[in-house]
């Protein structure tokens, strides 16, 4: 298609493009990295939201789940 | 069949000319036994219909006993036509000889490996590796370098490395199995063995595959084909049956006879154990599909305006006149409005975003490759394991749909919505999961279908002046009908059979909120395994089959008609 | 207050914490207690919270807000100060790792969780072994193996006896293989469910194995290879009076490699991810004979508190198939872009 034409607006146009690429391939690759995430976590916090790389975990209100006390 | 030759040329015949006549008279010694083997499997064969009928030790089902009967009867007839025909040289005599002993070789092993409880004993190989699974990773490692030298041999034929690298492979994978044998400790298995060996009808078994495989080997060879003055026709198609034998069994005992079989029991009201067996003709179809329109006078009617045996599978309201649809069987009808829409939903947005997203990955951009690998794991992936993930991303409290949509600020913290458990949107969040797994292999099938559009269009387009849109909607989405065709279909083949994916995200109940996922094959899976009602999941099986089959064929005539009638050809 | 004898704190179960005035770790090693929150009477905005049992009553009593309150004499980082307890409340006991002196007594949403991320392979250990994975990983294996290599080896024989050996009936019998690919398994569930039960296969891994070994797809697969190769190198063998069998295996196979990767891919991936009919035939209550995708399902629905440990079994499902995609990713390609121009 018409990627070989130059200019400011052609660039324009190719950032947009990989940009939507890459949330594309960001929704793809989310779920594996959610997975492998909470694959790695100790068992007292493998239900909150987060993967443990993100910091700052928002307090889950009602903690349904495993709260660090059932575990317990 | 083994390397015995299945040719005869001419030439070959003179150039073998002279040891003929040693080899004539050792083929007539040889000859009679196998017309002795063949009056002696005669009477295997009678044998063999008594045991099928009394079963030995315990009654057989009926499957194997009729199969067993059928074959026996079958050999019977076959091996006292050949011990006949053998002694008066007819030239049938060869092909039907072949194939009772090919078959009976095949019958024998087969109640050998029974017998000997082989089948059953795949369990306990599953165990052994269990107990000496490094042992096989080691094993796997050594004729992975086997595999690897023999790919670098191929390159240069007499390498040193490589050659080494073979050796070390093939050491490395034999120490390991040494080891894996003993670390399986297939003693048990051993001693079963020798149970067996001392029971009469395993014993005899055995013999009856080995003399069926040697008369067979007897038959196959070049001397036997030239006594019986075999023509290359007739030996090319019997190595061709040779050949496909294996295939077409497999294909006949586990696609072709269920298949028939599944027809015949959707006439029956058959369960699961056999206890119940009784012939109700179309019965199973009139329920499956049995619909009743009342006329109520007020709204909200139930049961009362419909027919006896009906439930309410609907209100309707039009013009102000209140309608109830009844069903016999309510959750089947339920489960075909539910596939229905899902089929509306899943299938454009499967194949909606890989018509863009190929598009833009047929550009000879940078990267392009990536991105494709990347769009295409999902599919790969596994459904249970990716169903499983999935489940929690959509989970009402700790799901990270939710958390997202907090962060955003659509939704207030700690309000999530219950995904999976709201009628309204259950089906919406099996939609999704089917998208992102089977968009990214449309994707690469639309690829496929972009290399087949003629560059020049693309040129002329350019030069006309043509803006991306205009190429895309004039040349790209016309240029790729039949691959857009093809995808639909497949999609669509796909979305009717769904079933893991509800399966592992409607939990506990697969059916989901008020039947709001309940699909064709779970409502046929739970007709079959739960309510034991097996005559009439399988005709639910073919109404099933009979909509995906209509809905592919009505598609195709669609394409055809337009294609015929000009447009792009 | 000493630890109580079976807490020990370097049990990396522990929850960790850190307190906001300092970076020391602590351990939460008993959550659920009551709590007593005393407000200093010189600082009443000030909250000091301890165990519900320390504190003395003074026998003094102050009147905050129009409330009589009790006057308890507590220690705070040596000294005692008095103060009354504003209420009771339930939070959890905390210790220090580097010093298993200092103990403090908190509300659990007060203090910031300790994230430590890194190889946590005690999952997957505990996953395999625990939850008894590993048994339904190597029957998940043995089936792949063995309903892979069949198929390869039914399909190399079949497709070349379509492609080359002219006998009766080939025709015919090759558009009923084709046509066989558009019967949706679903029909044949219920017919080969009883086929198993009255060979008595039920529970057995040789129904996930057996009626698999033979493939219609493969079979065109490899029809399709071994047309495709020129009909001059075999015709120079058969004048060499080699016999098909050997010209299948010394030439035809050698040439077919890549046709056999794709159908290996292929029969892999089906193998390894079929659900549908291990649930049918596996489910009768013997665990050691369920395949991955089935334990993985009983994990998964089981309990979800175990999120780790599940997700953890996910990985080792998904990841063997990920990979042959990977190294394999060249014929997959290939072939979905023959079978989307058909």
């Amino acid at each position: 298609m018409s990627v070989r034409r130059k200019g400011p607006r052609a660039t324009i146009v190719r950032v947009f493009t990989y940009l939507s690429l890459v949330s594309v391939a960001v929704v793809v690759i989310f779920p594996f990295v959610v997975a492998f995430a909470t694959s790695q976590k100790p068992p007292t916090w493998s239900c909150s939201v987060e993967p443990l790389f993100l910091k700052n975990p928002k307090p889950l209100t009602p903690p349904s789940c495993c709260s660090p006390m059932t575990s317990m | 069949m083994s390397d015995t030759i299945t040719t005869d040329t001419a030439d070959s015949a003179d150039a073998e000319a002279e040891p003929r006549n040693a080899l004539g008279t050792g083929l007539g010694r040889q000859l009679k036994l196998l017309s002795l083997w063949h009056l002696v499997g005669a009477a295997v064969s009678v044998v063999g219909i008594l045991l099928a009928r009394r079963g030995g030790d315990i009654e057989l089902p009926w499957m194997p006993r009729y199969a067993l009967q059928g074959f026996f009867s079958f050999a019977f007839v076959a091996h006292m036509a050949s011990a006949y025909g053998i002694g008066a040289r007819a030239r049938w005599v060869r092909p039907l000889s072949l194939a009772v002993n090919y078959l009976l070789t095949l019958v024998a092993a087969a109640a050998t490996l029974h017998l000997f409880n082989a089948f059953r004993a795949l369990g306990d190989l599953g165990e052994g590796l269990y107990k000496a699974f490094i042992p096989f990773g080691v094993i796997c490692v050594g004729l992975l370098w086997v595999l690897l030298s023999g790919q670098m041999l191929t390159n240069r034929p007499t390498a040193v490395g490589p050659q080494r690298l073979r050796t070390a492979g093939w050491s490395v994978a034999g120490l390991a199995s040494v080891w894996f044998v003993l670390k399986a400790d297939p003693s048990g298995l051993i001693l079963s063995i020798g149970d067996s060996l001392t029971r009469p009808l395993a014993l005899g078994a055995i013999a009856l595959t080995v003399g069926a495989a040697l008369a067979t080997r007897l038959m196959w060879s070049r001397a036997a084909a030239k006594h019986f003055g075999s023509t290359r026709a007739t030996d090319e198609a019997l190595s061709g049956l040779a050949f496909l034998s294996p295939n077409l069994l497999g294909f006949l005992i586990f696609f072709a006879f269920p298949l028939l079989f599944s027809l015949w029991v959707s006439f029956f009201d058959w369960d699961t154990t056999n206890t119940t067996r009784d012939f109700i003709g179309l019965e199973n179809y009139i329920r499956a599909l049995s619909i009743d329109f009342a006329h109520s006078s007020q709204s909200n009617s139930g049961t009362e305006v419909l027919k006896g045996g009906y439930q309410v599978l609907a209100n309707l309201d039009w013009f102000g006149q209140h309608w109830v649809i009844g069903a016999r069987d309510v959750e089947f009808w339920l489960s075909l409005k539910n596939i229905m829409v899902f089929l509306l939903l899943a299938v454009p947005l499967a194949v909606l975003p890989a018509l863009v997203l190929s598009s833009v990955l047929a550009s000879k951009l940078p990267g392009m490759k990536i991105f494709r690998t990347i769009y295409f794991i999902p599919s790969v992936a596994g459904v249970i394991g990716v169903a499983i993930v999935w489940g929690q991303m959509f989970d009402a409290t700790i799901g990270w749909i939710n958390y997202l949509l907090d962060l955003l600020g659509v939704s207030e913290a700690g309000q999530g919505q219950g995904w999976l458990t709201q009628p309204d949107t259950a089906l919406l969040a099996m939609v999704i999961v089917f998208a992102w797994m089977s968009f990214g292999f449309n994707t690469v099938l639309y690829l496929a279908g972009h290399q087949a559009i003629p560059k020049e269009l693309y040129e002329a387009a350019e030069i006309d002046g043509a803006n991306t849109w205009q190429i895309f909607r004039r040349i790209t989405v016309p240029q790729l009908r039949n691959t857009t065709f093809y995808v639909v279909i497949t999609t669509s083949i796909l979305a009717l059979q769904l079933f893991d994916i509800v399966w592992i995200l409607a939990r506990p109940i697969a059916g989901g909120p008020n039947f709001a996922t309940q699909t064709p094959v779970l409502t046929l899976y739970q007709e079959a395994f739960t309510n034991n009602r097996q005559g009439y999941a399988s005709s639910l099986a073919w109404v099933l089959f009979i909509i995906i089959f209509s809905f592919t064929s009505f598609q195709f005539r669609r394409q055809r008609d337009e294609a015929t009638s000009g447009g792009v050809s | 207050m000493l630890l109580p004898d079976d807490v020990d704190v370097s049990d990396e179960s522990l929850p960790l914490f850190t307190f906001p005035d300092s970076s020391t770790r602590f351990a939460l090693v008993d959550n659920d207690i009551s709590v007593a929150e005393f407000r200093p009477l010189d600082d009443i905005d000030r909250i000091i919270r301890l165990d519900v049992s320390s504190g003395d009553k003074t026998g003094d009593v102050v009147t905050i807000d129009g409330d009589e309150e009790d006057v308890f004499a507590i220690e705070v980082d040596g000294t005692t100060i008095e103060a009354y307890r504003s209420r009771l409340t339930s939070g959890g006991r905390f210790v220090s790792l580097d010093d298993p002196a200092d103990e403090r007594v908190e509300l659990v949403n007060l203090v910031e969780p300790v994230q430590q991320f890194g190889p946590r392979l005690e999952n997957f250990e505990e996953v395999l072994i625990d939850k008894n994975l590993g048994r339904s990983l190597t029957n998940t294996v043995l089936v792949t193996i063995v309903v892979v290599s069949g198929q390869i080896v039914t399909s190399i024989l079949g497709g070349y006896a379509f492609a080359r050996i002219k006998f009766k009936g080939r025709g015919p019998l090759f558009l009923l293989y084709l046509g066989s690919v558009m019967v949706p398994f679903v029909v044949l569930i219920i017919p080969l469910f009883q086929l198993m039960l009255q060979v008595g296969w039920l529970d057995n891994l040789s129904a996930l194995i057996i009626p698999f070994m033979f493939s219609a797809y493969g079979t065109f697969l490899m029809r399709q290879f071994f047309i495709s190769i020129p009909v001059e190198i075999e015709e120079a063998a058969l004048l060499d009076n080699a016999s098909r069998w050997k010209i299948l295996w010394r030439i035809m196979v050698p040439l077919a490699r890549p046709a056999i990767a794709t159908l290996a891919t292929f029969g892999f991936l089906y193998a390894w991810n079929s659900f549908f009919w291990p649930l049918v035939i596996i489910n009768s209550g013997n665990p050691d004979g369920r395949v991955l995708s089935l334990a993985l399902s009983t994990l998964g629905g089981r309990s979800s508190t175990d999120l780790n440990l599940v997700f953890a079994g996910a990985m080792i499902a998904m990841t063997p198939p990920i990979l042959v995609f990977l190294f394999a990713q060249r014929y997959f390609v290939e072939n979905s872009a023959s079978s989307g121009l058909k």
